[in-house]
């Protein structure tokens, strides 16, 4: 298997920390992985990819933020065939907005269309419960690896 | 939680928070928890409401119809210097100015900026004397913060002091009524960061190219992404509020350290309770007391409809001590349970605070250096508090370290 590739978009960075979190755990694991901003990111590598995390925050009222918006704008246009691809998502948001965790809902759904398979549960942070986003993450990575085989 | 059957909003009494007066603007806490237990909800005589507990803050406060500017403008208001910035600014404009500075104030960016504060903060531990005796506001609180600014932005390091002068100026004119003289001092404090702001600019421009965070502005300017006058008032905001918020809560947190030395020795001790620390004496230092907003549509509230064009006025001071969420709210306890965040101390929705991450790590970075020398720290003589309803802060605080 090729190296996993961690995907994180963001608007004010805690979805970069999140990543940089993930790739420290996978290291641990002997995992090897590769981290991006997906807005560097070219969407047709990922036609070629076996295995992703993708990690994004939501913003506005529930949208897409700054750096996710143009690689899904990217992913839409170009339409890639993701049916190689399985990947993991992470979302960061709000529980007190009523669009919790819409983004990466909506990302998730655009590479199922594209054809790639998910694996787990989609994690989610929640900003307002105090829980920090080591421990979210990090709690979901753990379930995630446990319930799928990624070497 | 209980809630809705202590909602008031027939009572216009303007004494429940009585913004001028001075006891009440040194120590508003009795007020607060006043109106926190029997008012939640409730209405000046001028159709202002006000809104106090923590969950109604967290909830309302980020509603998305509500707006920083008044329906009739800004008038003459000093802030009206303000009105091209992100402060002021809403929807696409907001977002586009923001999120040309964003991505240099990251978490994961800003460990960058904090490594030149914790050099400013050493280097004046270094000058301490025999005596222990430091200036705190200024070389702990306010310059380190400046300086990694300086870093950011890539220009040379000034000495941060007048520009807390200028901002507290500035302040006081965002309170309740602020008197004619009020009003001018804000125009001068706007008046001197401009014009240093300026001056930045001019002299990026003779030379640029060193691809930090003042040069990729300029460049932004350049290429049409800003305006002029939202380059210009970017910069003021960043450079002259980079070490307002945070010299104060710097100060207020040593004050914490002299008064509770169990939490001094526990930072110097334990990493592990570190964080926990600095979210503590952040929401004890309240540098913003309350947030002010207007509706543009009609906002309901515990089943009160809140008309369009409606001030609110959300009681951060009072929510950061709502008991329902913070018991014992005057003590300093760092093992509150993790839903009590702190967060709220800088803002929400839209316009929280943009430096949320560059003050937190250069707090950091200040706190484990003096940690790391010293044993204590007592406070001598008194601070110099420059307080109103809406703002707390410094401009002097002298500490022995020992
Ligand atoms: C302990 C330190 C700080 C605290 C507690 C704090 C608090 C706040 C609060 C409460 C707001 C919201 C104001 C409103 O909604 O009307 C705010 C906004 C803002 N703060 Fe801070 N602040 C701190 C440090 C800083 C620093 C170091 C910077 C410099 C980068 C900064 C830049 C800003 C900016 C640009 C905004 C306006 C954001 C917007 O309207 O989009 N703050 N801050
Ligand atoms: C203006 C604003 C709007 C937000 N809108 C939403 C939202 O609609 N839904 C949600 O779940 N979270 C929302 N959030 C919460 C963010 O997703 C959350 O704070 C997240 O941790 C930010 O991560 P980032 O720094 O990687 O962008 C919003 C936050 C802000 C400041």
């Amino acid at each position: 298997m090729g190296p996993i590739q961690i995907l994180f978009g963001t608007e004010s960075g805690n979805a970069e920390m999140v990543a940089d979190d993930i790739a420290d755990a996978l290291e641990g694991r002997g995992l090897e992985h590769e981290v991006s901003a997906m807005e560097n990111f070219e969407v047709d590598l990922l036609t070629s990819a076996d295995f992703a995390i993708f990690i994004t925050s939501t913003y506005g009222d529930g949208e897409l933020p700054m750096t996710t918006a143009p690689f899904h704008d990217a992913l839409v246009t170009a339409k890639p065939d993701l049916r190689s691809l399985r990947f993991a998502a992470f979302g960061l948001g709000d529980r007190t907005y009523d669009t919790y965790n819409n983004a990466v809902t909506v990302l998730a759904s655009t590479l199922t269309e594209l054809g790639a398979t998910q694996v787990g549960e989609t994690g989610r942070h929640d900003a307002s419960g105090g829980e920090s986003y080591s421990d979210t993450a990090l709690g979901w990575l753990k379930q995630l690896l446990d319930d799928v085989a990624l070497d | 939680m209980e809630q809705h059957g202590a909602v008031d909003a027939t009572a216009t009494s303007d004494e429940l928070l009585p913004w001028r007066d001075p006891e009440f603007i040194r120590a508003p806490w009795p007020w607060f928890d006043r109106v926190l237990r029997d008012h939640p909800l409730f209405e000046l005589s001028d159709g202002t409401f006000v809104v106090s507990r923590y969950h109604d803050v967290m909830t309302y406060a980020k509603d998305r119809s509500l707006v920083s500017v008044p329906p009739e403008g800004m008038g003459d208001d000093p802030w009206a210097a303000n009105e091209n910035s992100v402060l002021l600014t809403e929807g696409e404009r907001h977002s586009r100015i923001r999120r040309t500075f964003s991505g240099w104030l990251t978490p994961k960016a800003v460990r960058t900026w904090a490594e030149t504060a914790a050099r400013t903060a050493k280097e004046a531990l270094d000058r301490i004397e025999d005596d222990g005796l430091i200036d705190a506001h200024r070389n702990l609180g306010v310059q380190p913060a400046q300086d990694a600014m300086a870093h950011a932005l890539g220009v040379e390091r000034e000495d941060g002091f007048p520009y807390i002068r200028a901002t507290n100026q500035t302040m006081v004119a965002m309170g309740w009524q602020p008197t004619d003289d009020e009003v001018v001092r804000a125009r001068e404090g706007f008046g001197f960061m401009m014009f240093q702001a300026e001056r930045l600019i001019a002299e990026k421009r003779h030379n640029p190219g060193d691809g930090m965070l003042l040069d990729t502005m300029i460049r932004a300017a350049d290429e049409g992404q800003l305006t002029e006058r939202e380059l210009k008032e970017s910069i003021q905001i960043l450079w002259g509020s980079a070490a307002h918020n945070p010299g104060h809560h710097v100060s207020s947190a040593l004050v914490d350290f002299a008064n509770n030395p169990h939490a001094f020795t526990a930072y110097k001790k334990d990493p592990s309770v570190r964080e926990a620390i600095l979210n503590e004496t952040i929401r004890r230092a309240l540098p913003e007391v309350l947030l002010d907003r207007f509706t543009t549509a009609p906002l309901e509230i515990h089943g009160v409809t809140i008309p369009p064009g409606a001030k609110i006025r959300f009681i951060l001071g009072a929510a950061l001590r709502d008991p329902d969420v913070f018991r014992n709210p005057d003590e300093f306890d760092w093992e509150r349970p993790k839903e009590a965040s702190m967060a709220l101390a800088f803002g929400v929705g839209t316009h929280n605070c943009a430096g949320q991450a560059i003050a937190r790590a250069t707090a950091t970075a200040v706190l484990d250096v003096i940690t790391e020398r010293f044993e204590r720290v007592e406070v001598v003589g008194e601070p110099d508090w420059v307080f109103s309803d809406r703002h707390r802060n410094c401009e002097g605080l002298t500490v022995r370290l020992s």
